[in-house]
């Protein structure tokens, strides 16, 4: 099987099965499950290495700009400047 | 677009609205977070290149390509080690010294057979000139990899080391025969043919193919770039 292929279709089963298992956990804070796809994301990059249209990966981009946002957020939360709940 | 691009585009684009709609008006998370996967995997799609090729039927054209090149190899009794360099509108020729040693100083060739100093060569397109034209980005391993697993499937990996001019591309499990004859001594093997034309792309000097051999399932070839 292609290895852009089995990127996409191994993505979309974790992301899917990341929902269920984080709700029964009873986790309602959205950072996490961001948190969550941004490792599943880089796990399959690294196991698959996709290729890919542009030559820097946009998502891949974008969502370590929003972990580092979260965890910038969740440090300030930790120190008293409590912004997410 | 694809199909495949276009279905990713629909899946994000549902996955906005759905998201957007489920923290708003919802407010409920797990529903939002649902919708952000999906955006995620449905970008993913839109920016994954599909190849409308089977690498069976690339594999198929690039084997009957080398075997063309043979016949004329056998007609014209040539043996030298061809040169695998880049023209000036970027298509890779493989220049074979009818007399003399050494790659010729052109930008392009004057015909099949021409001289330049005082030698003959014969010039012949390399078999994955055209293909190298597609995959124009990237570095050197990346452009390897593409071609020979993703577009041709002619192995399960490669890895390639670099040291003082010399590129040694290990080929794990390739694909096809290792070629006997004229071609062995000229061109080389499919897989080592293509390493040396996407070497030769992206160093735009002329590069050729030192050794190739067969090592318990894999085949290493040590590819020369001259200056």
């Amino acid at each position: 099987m292609d290895r852009s292929l089995a990127f996409n279709i191994v993505l979309a089963i974790l992301t899917t099965i990341t929902v269920p298992i984080l709700s029964a956990l009873h986790e309602y804070r959205l950072d996490v499950y961001i948190s969550m796809y941004t490792l599943e994301y880089y796990l399959c990059l690294a196991l698959f290495k996709p290729r890919r249209i542009l030559r820097l990966d946009p998502i891949a981009v974008i969502l370590l700009a929003v972990f580092s946002i979260i965890v910038v957020l969740r440090v300030m939360e930790v120190l008293g400047y409590a912004i997410l709940y | 677009m694809d199909r495949f691009n276009l279905a990713g585009l629909c899946i994000a684009l549902s996955g906005l609205v759905f998201s957007t709609l489920s923290y708003t008006i919802l407010a409920n998370i797990p529903l939002t977070a649902v919708g952000i996967s999906a955006i995620i995997v449905g970008s993913s799609m839109l920016i994954t290149p599909v190849n409308p090729v089977t690498p069976r039927a690339v594999r198929g054209l690039l084997e009957e390509s080398l075997a063309s090149i043979e016949f004329i190899l056998e007609w014209l009794s040539v043996e030298s080690r061809g040169y695998y360099m880049v023209c000036s509108d970027r298509r890779i020729y493989v220049y074979i010294p009818l007399s003399g040693s050494g790659p010729p100083s052109v930008d392009k060739p004057r015909g099949f057979i021409f001289d330049n100093g005082g030698y003959t060569y014969l010039a012949i397109p390399s078999p994955a000139s055209s293909l190298l034209s597609l995959e124009s980005m990237g570095s050197v391993e990346s452009m390897i990899e593409y071609m020979l697993i993703d577009l041709a499937g002619l192995c399960e990996s490669v890895s390639i080391v670099e040291s003082c001019g010399r590129y040694t591309v290990e080929f794990r499990n390739p694909r096809s025969p290792k070629p006997s004859g004229r071609v062995a001594k000229t061109l080389g093997s499919l897989e080592a043919c293509i390493a040396a034309s996407a070497i030769a792309l992206a160093t735009g000097r002329p590069v050729s193919i030192v050794s190739e051999d067969d090592v318990d399932g894999r085949r290493i070839a040590i590819l020369e770039v001259y200056s």
